[in-house]
């Protein structure tokens, strides 16, 4: 590791704001107080499917203390949607889950909003259910969006319904590679719905300014999304619409709004102000937020695998099933996404993938934190194990037969630049004692592998001004939450400009100052923001050595910034502080002002040229499997990293750590369960099993270096590709453990007796 | 909804006696208040929290006494709990959380009279009596009758809840609480079950043996078929496995979101099992044969 090159890169400062948010002086959105602020409140569909006959607000406008009521009619009759532009931000003559926005409500308070919501009367038509995704693609169910043609690239020959994203991988000829396997294998894999149980609840706040400019504040992962989404869905010039971030706690991409129209409460919200001519404010409580804003989806994959006895993978063929819910949401990416990685991340030269996104009445996909790629890897790294069994191969081994090279292709990837992939197996076999430790009675040892996207994708920029005291102010148009914005990016500007990390504020997003940004989603705020921040730092400090170069009678390219002061390479007398020279830039160009970007088209053509960067992992774990009760306990777990070079280690470290505790918990626990009239059973804590401290083993990370990204200094992205590997390194260790493998998410006590049972093994 | 902090048990009583079934009984709130959140107010609150005297672990003649406003906590900590009571203090361990022990009473939970309470398998095996004033007087009411359905007891609407009454078990009888849940913590059992053995005097053979179920019926039960089966007899392996599987007959379970039916009696077959060969091996000494 080329550790010493770098002043703070690599380091983990404290983070900025971060003791404030421990001591609870960090200001959410729900801590927003605006002059006469009104509360807002949503009335939402008691049926999965049903048509709207009649809405009858009058008593409810009726009600004193009720400032507006609305419903689809008084909002333009326009939709919104990533893929298929399918959604009204408030049900128009339909709705399609329990929990669509229907109506609502701004009112002096909250419990007289509420109060109104109930006086609303809805008539409605009950339509059949749609609650599995593969009962809802059969060509005889209900249709569940008439005016939404199925997509373009499906075969004439498949006869199929309510499916909206379709997605095929085609290589080689996997027909005759499959004929000619030594063994074939064949599994069916499924995962449910997680709800993504940030603790901050969704919230959105606005008003009508003087001037008939609409502000909103959002706790939005993407703002400039939500401006666009807001301006159109309110009929509204964009220039007329601000869009203010606060403090985010926690999104993990189910704050998607405005790149998926993840709880769409901004544009109702808006147009409650708009009518109220008030400042609104809209909260969304627990059970709220669980039945009504995006999720990560349920998957069913049907894979099968043609081997050679020597364990040399010849062919994968398969199947995705993908419930989007009852609008495309972020379901068409997604599920393309988890089409894809069913093809794995190892050699494959014969493949054939269907991928079908298809609508069902529940909750909408959202892009949460690595969409598409844990239920793929469930599937993927579980069946890999299963194959190794019964090839009579130990499965590190298995996998490491079939690991690309540079220069490689997998799946989705014309070109690899380097693979980490092979040594994370080893370093994570190394770390959990594999074929070493002792395994009691019951206990076994898994281990599970990943990869996730880098690079394509928008790009983004940033702006750092030197102040007259040599501190820094950065603008970026990426949301602080616990990831780049307020760890990585004070970290490469001090960098730069060798200054105290600590003399680096990094500005909350406003749309009317930031950057343009298509938000913080998809691992990219390194990538985007990191590299744009440091490009414009080093255009500041091109700005400040060619002011200084004058007085230090010296060339700019002689120059140099440590520790504030400015001075002659070599000559460490000469020199003039930083604060001077800024201050001085008064009189010459006003203020230094640095910018930079991250050039999509650039980074596209670096992975032509080169490959692809992607980074790699590799967990493992040893669990104890209670063959009387199905109880699993993580004994140790080892996650082992490449994420190129790291920028703030304890915030990579961090992220890693998190993303992992995600994945357990849905590997474990969590799922959003539903009856068959598609009602949510379990919407509070209480219920949501989220795992607790004490299923949650020590995560020990290890990082393995020398495979640069695309990123500044080589960084790649670190937010989500922890989520890939956990669900089948622990169905693998109790494998491992027990000799039954699970294939249905989650592995809850129940789900591995009955799987114990099945199989006589309890 | 009003609201009322009655000082006496008289005044409680007095308040239970005019609002009737609107009224609810607050206490630690760690019920109530969820369900005053989710479902709806009650027309009437009425916290006995302000009535001095009904918190406390007292050991009286042969008996532990319980007062109803006693924290989850208090019991869990108390040494003459852990001495005397101990299948009551493995329940109270395993009560929820920390922060939410130090707040429930037992009173509460005991007058919730959910199936899966904690408290409740371990008193119905201690053979325990609720102590219960009414306006006309006061009477004690084994917990083998006093739950009737969910949320439903020999309380009613208009009794109080003071006083638990636990005969102290014989010297050298064991018992244990086995929790099933998800989560070990935090967490609502989807089966608990509740063991308590005693020994004849030559520590070969179970002279009693008391087994409670919860969260398999409408309330909490016990399992007398199965404690026949055992009554009296050396517990060997065989013989537990059979009780196990008798146990699982006793049990009437519902599927819900949190388990099917089908695997509740799967776990009321496991832990019984668990729960005979730890209180046998505790209580004797001796391992199953």
């Amino acid at each position: 590791m080329a550790k010493a090159e770098y002043k703070v890169i690599g380091t983990s400062p404290a983070r900025m704001g971060g003791i404030d948010r421990v001591i609870g002086k960090g200001v959410y959105g729900i801590d927003l107080m605006l002059k006469d602020q009104l509360h807002g409140a949503i009335l939402r569909s008691q049926y999965a499917h049903a048509k709207i006959i009649s809405i009858d607000t009058s008593e409810a406008k009726k009600l004193p203390g009720v400032h507006a009521v609305i419903t689809a009619e008084d909002a333009p009759n326009v939709r919104y949607g990533r893929s298929y532009i399918d959604r009204h931000i408030l049900a128009r003559g339909k709705v399609r889950f329990m929990g669509d926005p229907v109506a609502a409500v701004a009112a002096d308070t909250l419990a007289i909003a509420k109060a109104a919501l109930k006086k609303i009367k809805v008539t409605y038509e009950p339509l059949p259910v749609l609650i599995d995704a593969e009962e809802a693609m059969k060509p005889d169910a209900v249709v569940l969006h008439d005016d939404m043609p199925l997509p373009k690239n499906i075969p004439a020959d498949v006869k199929v319904r309510n499916v909206c994203g379709f997605t095929q991988v085609h290589v080689g000829d996997p027909d005759k590679a499959m004929a000619e396997a030594d063994l074939v294998v064949e599994e069916v894999y499924e995962t449910k719905m997680i709800h993504p149980q940030y603790l901050e609840p969704r919230s959105a706040a606005a008003q009508m300014e003087p001037n008939g400019r609409l502000t909103v504040w959002a706790n939005a992962q993407a703002p400039f999304p939500v401006r666009q989404e807001v301006a159109k869905m309110l009929g509204m010039p964009l220039n007329n619409v601000r869009v203010i971030s606060a403090d985010i706690g926690g999104g993990f991409g189910g704050k998607g709004s405005g790149i998926t129209s993840g709880a769409a409460i901004e544009p109702i919200c808006g147009l409650l102000a708009q009518k109220t001519k008030r400042a609104v404010m809209i909260v969304l409580d627990k059970a709220e937020e669980t039945i009504s804003t995006t999720i990560r989806s349920g998957a069913k994959m049907y894979i099968k695998t043609g081997v050679k006895k020597d364990g040399t993978i010849l062919a994968r063929t398969g199947k995705v099933i993908y419930d989007t819910g009852g609008y495309s949401g972020f379901g068409v990416q997604a599920g393309g996404r988890c089409t894809n990685m069913l093809g794995g991340w190892y050699l494959m030269p014969n493949a054939h993938i269907d991928g079908y996104t298809v609508y069902t009445n529940k909750q909408v996909c959202g892009p949460v934190r690595g969409p598409g790629g844990p239920q793929a890897a469930f599937a993927v790294e579980s069946h890999m194990d299963t194959i190794a069994a019964k090839l009579g191969m130990d499965p590190t081994e298995f996998r490491l037969k079939n690991i690309p090279k540079p220069g490689d292709k997998i799946i989705g990837v014309h070109k690899l630049r380097d693979v980490s992939l092979g040594e994370t197996i080893k370093v994570a076999k190394e770390n959990i004692g594999w074929g070493k430790v002792k395994l009691e009675k019951n206990q076994g040892i898994g281990l599970a592998t990943g990869s996730w996207i880098e690079s394509a994708g928008p790009g983004g920029g940033a702006i750092v001004k030197v102040n007259e005291d040599g501190s820094v102010t950065v603008h970026v148009g990426k949301i602080d939450m616990g990831t780049a914005p307020r760890f990585g990016i004070p970290v490469i500007v001090a960098e730069e400009l060798g200054v105290p990390v600590e003399d680096v504020t990094v500005l909350s997003v406003d749309t009317d100052a930031s950057p343009w940004d298509a938000g913080t989603v998809g691992s990219r705020a390194i990538l985007v923001s990191g590299t744009a921040s440091q490009r414009a730092a080093i255009d500041a400090r091109t700005q400040l050595f060619k002011i200084a170069a004058g007085q230090l009678e010296a060339s700019p390219d002689d120059l140099e910034i440590v520790d504030r002061q400015i001075r002659v390479k070599g000559t460490p007398s000469k020199t003039v502080a930083l604060s001077v020279v800024a201050t001085n830039a008064h009189n010459v160009i006003g203020e230094v002002i640095g910018r930079g970007y991250c050039d999509n088209l650039e980074l596209m053509a670096e992975e032509k040229a080169h490959g692809s960067s992607q980074p790699f992992t590799t967990h493992a774990c040893i669990v104890e499997v209670d063959t009387m009760t199905g109880n699993v306990k993580i004994l140790k777990y080892v996650a082992v990293h490449d994420i190129g070079q790291p920028i703030h280690l304890a915030a990579v470290e961090g992220q890693i750590e998190g993303a992992t505790a995600m994945s357990i918990g849905q590997a474990l626990c969590e799922q959003v369960v539903f009856d068959k009239d598609g009602k949510t059973l379990n919407p509070s804590f209480v219920d949501y099993l989220m795992p607790t401290l004490n299923m949650m083993p020590r995560i020990e990370t290890t990082l393995v270096h020398g495979y640069p990204g695309a990123g500044p200094y080589g960084a790649k992205g670190a937010g989500e590709i922890a989520c890939v590997p956990p669900m089948a390194c622990i169905a693998n260790a109790i494998f491992n453990a027990t000799g039954v493998r699970v294939t249905k998410l989650p592995l809850s006590p129940e789900n591995v007796l009955r799987a114990l049972k099945e199989a006589g093994k309890a | 909804m009003e609201y009322f902090e009655p000082k006496s048990i008289g005044d409680a009583l007095s308040l239970l006696s005019k609002h009737g079934a609107e009224a609810k009984v607050i206490a630690g709130g760690t019920d109530v208040m969820v369900d005053i959140k989710f479902k709806e107010e009650p027309g009437a609150l009425v916290n006995i929290k302000k009535i001095p005297s009904l918190a406390g672990i007292t050991e009286r003649g042969g008996s532990l006494r319980i007062g109803a406003l006693t924290t989850i906590r208090d019991i869990e900590t108390s040494a003459l709990v852990r001495e005397k009571l101990p299948v009551l203090w493995d329940a109270c361990r395993q009560f929820a959380s920390l922060q939410v022990r130090n707040t429930a009473t037992i009173g509460g939970n005991i007058c919730r009279a959910s199936p899966s309470g904690e408290s409740l398998t371990p008193l119905l095996v201690l053979e325990a009596n609720a102590i219960l004033a009414f306006s006309d007087g006061e009477r004690s009411e084994p917990f083998k009758t006093f739950f009737q359905g969910p949320g439903k007891s020999a309380a009613g609407a208009k009794g109080l809840l003071t006083e638990v009454d636990i005969p102290i078990p014989p010297a050298g009888s064991k018992g244990v609480y086995l929790k099933h849940a998800v989560r070990g913590a935090m967490d609502i059992a989807m089966v608990g079950v509740a063991v308590m053995l005693t020994p004849d005097a030559g520590k070969n053979n179970a002279q009693d043996v008391r087994i409670g179920l919860g969260a398999v019926g409408p309330t909490p039960l016990r399992a007398p078929k199965t404690e026949a089966l055992l009554k009296g007899k050396a517990l060997t392996a065989a013989l537990i496995k059979e009780a196990g599987a008798l146990a699982a007959t006793e049990a009437s379970p519902i599927t819900d979101q949190r388990s099917s039916a089908e695997n509740r009696r799967w776990i009321v077959e496991a832990l019984t099992r668990r729960g005979l060969e730890q209180t046998w091996k505790a209580a004797t000494g001796k391992e199953v044969a």
